[in-house]
């Protein structure tokens, strides 16, 4: 990663900022000198974590906020847990029947840490998903922000959820966006999940290619993920690609 | 969706065979072998073939009695597996199940402890300290170390600290849900 900013590739680091809350922010600061970073929070469980919990999280996040001031933090749009029990992995929000306590807590949450949270949008699977487009224009219209993930609306386009055309109106109202592998399921190859261990496909750089004049005039970023199988030629041509397709 | 089916076998079959939901319930129990197996090479070498005999009814056993299935799933599973197939469990296995529960501690929890001692009163004389990263740029350390057996009730205990050592008279308490 360092190499990648070393060379120019990439002019900022976004950090998963949860696995360093225990740590001072200068800590962190010294592990990328110079490099600018944004914050993306993995698990806030903003929307059913208990207010106590949530106020605790919220001073740790606000002093390295304070103190490393990023240029932007992210947090996740999904369900953490069932009944107090944390789920094998984020599920997406029931629009209709829990939209309404997404919102609030979503604007609850930007409150308490005192800055503009982009909440990312879902990979879908379930049908439920197709609401996905509209939820996010009232979470914006109620002054919540949008890291719009180009990859997820790509998967979630092939899950046979929300179409891909139906964020194109996202896309003209974010300035923030991310773009990652994805892969069929291990269990059940005809869907697809987000997995952040590939490169991008051909069908996300065709989607970075159409958004492109949708964020024409914006000082807008982009951020490739890759968690997993990281090798730095391949994050390397990922992030050329990616230039070429939306710079 | 019936959220109960993305924790137990029995209750994603019970969803459509051909329905999402019933898709997105195989890849949640996937994800919960991994969660379970991958940290553990000798629990997944000893069942082989055959580790949905065990993983299944410990997930039964996880749902019955409400298990978090947050960092102390593995202890538990050591407990569940002292009552309900203590032939299979010896004491390196116990051991590779309070290493993974004590390294997924300090990779998930977020309150200020730097560390955590975990302790079975199975094994006295010896526990495992845990630490969350000591930098960006390392990684969490999982450590067994010798102490006086302390004088505790029967089953597993934790004491997170929050110096960089280990104190000399942890803080124990139960082991959570």
């Amino acid at each position: 990663m360092s190499s990648l900013v070393a060379s120019g590739a990439a002019s900022f680091v976004e950090v998963m900022i949860d696995n360093f809350l225990h740590l001072t922010p200068d800590a962190l600061a010294a592990a990328f000198p110079g490099v600018p970073l944004s914050f993306h929070v993995m698990n806030s469980q903003f929307v059913r974590r208990d207010d106590r919990e949530l106020d605790i999280l919220s001073r740790r996040l606000k002093l390295f906020i304070r103190e490393l001031k990023p240029l932007y933090v992210s947090d996740h749009l999904a369900v953490f847990t069932h009944g107090g029990r944390r789920l094998p992995f984020p599920q997406e929000i029931d629009y209709a029947r829990e939209g309404p306590l997404a919102l609030d807590r979503a604007k609850r949450w930007q409150d308490l840490l005192g800055v503009p949270v982009l909440f990312e949008n879902y990979p879908s699977i379930l049908d439920a998903g197709r609401g996905q487009p509209r939820f996010l224009e009232k979470l914006l219209d109620a002054g919540a922000g949008l890291l719009l993930d180009l990859s997820n609306a790509v998967v979630a386009h092939k899950n046979d959820a929300a179409p891909l055309d139906e964020w194109a109106a996202l896309a003209r109202r974010a300035t923030r966006f991310h773009a990652a592998g994805y892969r069929p399921s291990e269990t059940v190859p005809e869907f697809l999940v987000d997995s952040h261990d590939s490169e991008l496909s051909a069908d996300t750089l065709d989607f970075l290619r159409r958004v492109k004049p949708l964020a024409a005039g914006r000082d807008c970023s982009l951020v490739i993920e890759r968690d997993a199988n990281i090798d730095a030629a391949s994050w390397s041509r990922d992030l050329a690609a990616a230039e070429a397709a939306f710079a | 969706m019936n959220a109960e089916a993305l924790f137990t076998r029995a209750a994603a079959e019970a969803l459509p065979a051909d329905s999402k939901e019933r898709a997105l319930a195989t890849v949640a129990l996937r994800r919960i072998w991994h969660a379970v197996f991958d940290p553990c090479p000798r629990l997944s070498r000893l069942f082989g073939d055959k580790n949905r005999e065990f993983l299944d009814p410990f997930l039964e056993h996880a749902s019955r009695r409400g298990l978090s299935m947050r960092w102390p799933l593995h202890a538990h599973a050591l407990l569940w597996m002292k009552e309900k197939r203590p032939a299979e469990l010896s004491a390196p296995l116990a051991q590779e199940l309070l290493a993974a529960a004590a390294a997924r501690w300090a990779n998930e929890d977020q309150s200020d402890a730097k560390g955590m001692l975990l302790y079975s009163t199975d094994a006295p004389g010896s526990g495992l300290a845990a630490w969350k990263l000591r930098a960006a740029d390392q990684d969490v350390r999982v450590v067994l170390i010798e102490f006086p057996a302390p004088s505790l009730s029967g089953g597993i205990h934790c004491a997170p600290f929050a110096e960089e050592r280990y104190p000399d008279a942890p803080a124990w308490r139960p082991l959570p849900d």
